[in-house]
């Protein structure tokens, strides 16, 4: 617990930009609300470790969000079902499940478009939300946090030692 | 600040081919464990695999010594296979389809002797066999309950009451109609007259017997067409009193049908009805549901559409697209099966079997030739012309095989084993998605069967007359639907369950009978009287015969 604060902590304090924090939640809720082993998940992991997206992050929510997902999973199912039948869609599916891609990304099955739709929407709509949190903390509560006696504390632990080498 | 990480890339691309290289090693024991634990749960004794080899170029899969265990006789196998090999073709694998040339299945071999005990510790993760046993369990009943199972019931006896009550009432109102006393003796009168006329005319001149003659005609027309009138009424009456007394009959018999009915509702009718469905059912039918079943499988499910059928799956729902890749999910092109033990050679050829089997664009075929001491044959035809349309044809026989340690039924004490005996058997008939019609006839000829041990009462009796047999045949009929199999069982052995056990249920269902026929009669009533409702026809016979008599002086009068 002790240990995800401090990485938390860190993230937060780090010189790393808001968008690259935003950026972990967002892929984070696209890896957690979809199941782990699909094509467009190889795609997220390309994602965070090519471009300089914070990781520490990006574990830390993963846990989190797949819990939510596990949760939603009947809703999931049910939206992607929805949305796989929609008779104006049936047509751009079709020519979808007719390409390698198409075939290998599982999205014909109900659970993964529903989770995909779901989570990329959210992921979408949390990106400029992270963005603005985080910017505000740095501008408003960082120093505020700083005085706490807890956050001393902790910087002066082995721990965050050991997290700032 | 860069964009752009270069380790990360690099690990990506190192992730990525240490988890191929890991797949690679980690497949084969995968495939193991899978055909392991599916087959020993389909099966209900272990199913092992000795190795298995995963080749890359081309894709290829081994699998070296597979074991199944007869879950009957857990120290040797149902079979064994030496080796089977297949080859899948990448091209379609892009495609997720799985496509092999030819499977070939070699060193078929079967009944060998295992080292260790092929039984499944705990038994199934779903376990039902305890649905196997039979049994005869009578019900344990209280007077409350047999008097409650008495009010509920919808008794036989009420029913022909009713219907006795109100034929007689019928009958009262027609022959009162018909035999109407004045009516009767008005016409008897002036015909009597009439002749009494024409008589004095001809004692006052006989030449008016010439002058009345067409007068003579006219009344003897008249007498004979009221005496086919009371002739018909008769007939009419005799077959009332016959249709009564038997409606009479029906009644006082309604108790005994009432109880053989309460009785057999309670599976104690005749005690013995159905006994080769109970004993020999779960042996000879498991089988056959369980083809339906796999056939019930591969049809849509639910929630169709006209483009995209949804399936049901494991991992939740799939909806199937149009597929411009016009090939099943799984296609075997060709499979042959080889195998030879010291008394029997098997050799078999498949083809075009396939997942879904409609996208195959043939039937799939299968006929196996086993030659030894006696031969069998299985050929199977399945035709998928669409998802919902299919044909599966079955021709098989097996003549003159020799059979040891076969299982025919089980009951609680364990199982009935054919120790020896001559096995002719045929399975014949086809289905479709609509209609089943399969029959299965199976003759065993000199059987020695093993019965378990510590049988005693009827059990003791049956084994005793099964050894004395010449012959034993057990037929199977599949009729009705795919989703609504009805599976009958006759065998010339029930003549013999009944024997058996028709003492122990009839000795104890004696004891319930009694308590339930005074419950019925309490019901019903007294019937002592019903004889009164048959009184009215000595009166009504007394009538027509008077009139009759009348008539006859007067005919002979003329």
């Amino acid at each position: 617990m002790l240990t995800i604060l401090v990485k938390l902590l860190k993230a937060l304090n780090s010189e790393q930009s808001s968008g690259q924090l935003a950026i972990a939640v967002s892929l984070a809720i696209i890896l957690g609300f979809t199941p782990l082993v699909s094509l467009h998940n190889l795609f997220i992991v390309l994602i965070a470790l090519w471009f300089r997206v914070n990781l520490s992050l990006l574990i830390l929510s993963y846990p989190l969000f797949a819990l939510v997902g596990y949760l939603l999973s009947p809703i999931f199912e049910s939206i992607g079902l929805n949305i796989l039948q929609m008779p104006s869609l049936l047509p751009l599916w079709e020519s979808f499940f007719n390409t390698l891609i198409g075939r290998w990304s599982n999205f014909y099955y109900a659970g993964v478009m529903g989770s995909f739709t779901v989570g990329f929407l959210l992921a979408v709509f949390m990106f400029p939300l992270v963005k603005t949190a985080v910017a505000a903390y740095r501008h408003k509560w960082l120093k505020k946090i700083e005085q706490f006696k807890v956050t001393k504390m902790l910087k002066a632990s082995r721990l965050w030692q050991l997290y700032a080498e | 600040m860069k964009i752009i990480r270069l380790w990360g890339v690099i690990t990506f691309f190192v992730l990525g081919v240490l988890l191929a290289l890991g797949w690679y090693l980690v497949a084969p024991m995968i495939i193991e464990r899978g055909i392991e634990s599916a087959g020993s749960e389909a099966l209900g004794a272990k199913v092992e695999v000795g190795q298995i080899d995963l080749t890359l170029f081309p894709l290829g899969v081994e699998i070296d010594g597979l074991q199944v265990a007869d879950p009957d006789q857990p120290m040797s196998n149902l079979f064994e296979v030496n080796k089977i090999n297949f080859a899948v073709e990448s091209s379609q694998l892009l495609w997720k389809k799985i496509s092999i040339d030819e499977l070939t299945i070699d060193g078929i071999q079967i009944n060998t002797p295992r080292t260790s005990s092929g039984a499944l510790q705990g038994g199934r993760a779903t376990q039902k066999l305890s649905q196997e046993i039979a049994s005869i369990d009578l019900p344990q009943m209280t007077d409350d309950d047999i008097k409650q199972l008495v009010d509920n019931a919808d008794l036989i006896t009420v029913k022909r009451l009713e219907k006795l009550k109100q034929t007689q009432a019928q009958m009262q109102t027609y022959w009162k109609s018909a035999l109407d006393k004045e009516a009767l003796e008005e016409r008897s009168k002036a015909l009597q007259s009439e002749f009494n006329r024409l008589k004095k005319r001809a004692k006052e001149n006989k030449m008016n017997l010439l002058t009345d003659r067409k007068a003579w005609k006219k009344l003897k027309k008249n007498i004979d067409k009221e005496q086919k009138s009371l002739a018909n009424l008769n007939k009419k009456l005799k077959a009332d009193k016959k249709d009564l007394q038997q409606q009479i009959a029906d009644v006082r018999q309604g108790p005994k049908d009432d109880l053989n009915a309460i009785m057999s509702n309670m599976g104690l009718g005749n005690g013995v009805s159905g006994l080769s469905d109970k004993f020999l059912g779960p042996q000879f039918t498991p089988w056959i549901e369980k083809v339906l079943s796999m056939t019930q499988g591969m049809t849509a499910s639910e929630n169709s559409t006209d483009n995209a059928p949804v399936y049901t799956t494991t991992r939740g729902h799939l909806v199937k697209f149009k597929d411009e890749q016009v090939f099943p999910d799984l296609l075997v092109k060709k499979i042959s099966l080889n195998g030879k033990d010291t008394n029997w050679q098997l050799s078999g050829v498949g083809s075009d079997i396939g997942y879904f089997p409609w996208l195959v664009g043939k039937p799939a075929k299968l006929n196996l030739d086993i030659a030894g001491d006696g031969r069998a044959n299985i050929a199977i035809v399945s035709n998928w012309s669409t998802a919902e349309k299919m044909l599966t044809q079955i021709d098989s026989s097996l003549a003159d095989w020799k059979v040891s340690n076969m299982k025919l039924m089980q009951t609680d004490q364990g199982n009935w084993l054919v120790k020896s005996g001559q096995l002719n058997s045929t399975l014949k008939g086809e289905f479709s998605l609509e209609k089943v019609d399969l029959k299965l006839a199976v003759k065993l000829t000199n059987p020695n069967i093993s019965e378990p041990e510590g049988l005693s009462g009827w059990q003791k009796t049956l084994a005793n007359s099964l050894n004395q047999q010449k012959q034993i045949s057990i037929n199977v009929i599949a009729t009705g639907s795919l989703k609504k199999p009805e599976i009958q069982i006759k065998s010339s052995i029930e003549k013999l369950f009944s024997q058996a056990i028709g003492a122990k249920v009839k000795e104890q269902a004696e004891k319930l009978k009694g308590k339930f026929s005074s419950k019925i009669s309490e019901r019903i009533g007294d019937l002592s009287s019903l004889d009164k409702l048959s009184g009215d026809f000595s009166q009504w016979t007394e009538q027509l015969k008077g009139n009759d008599e009348i008539l006859d002086k007067l005919k002979a009068g003329i």
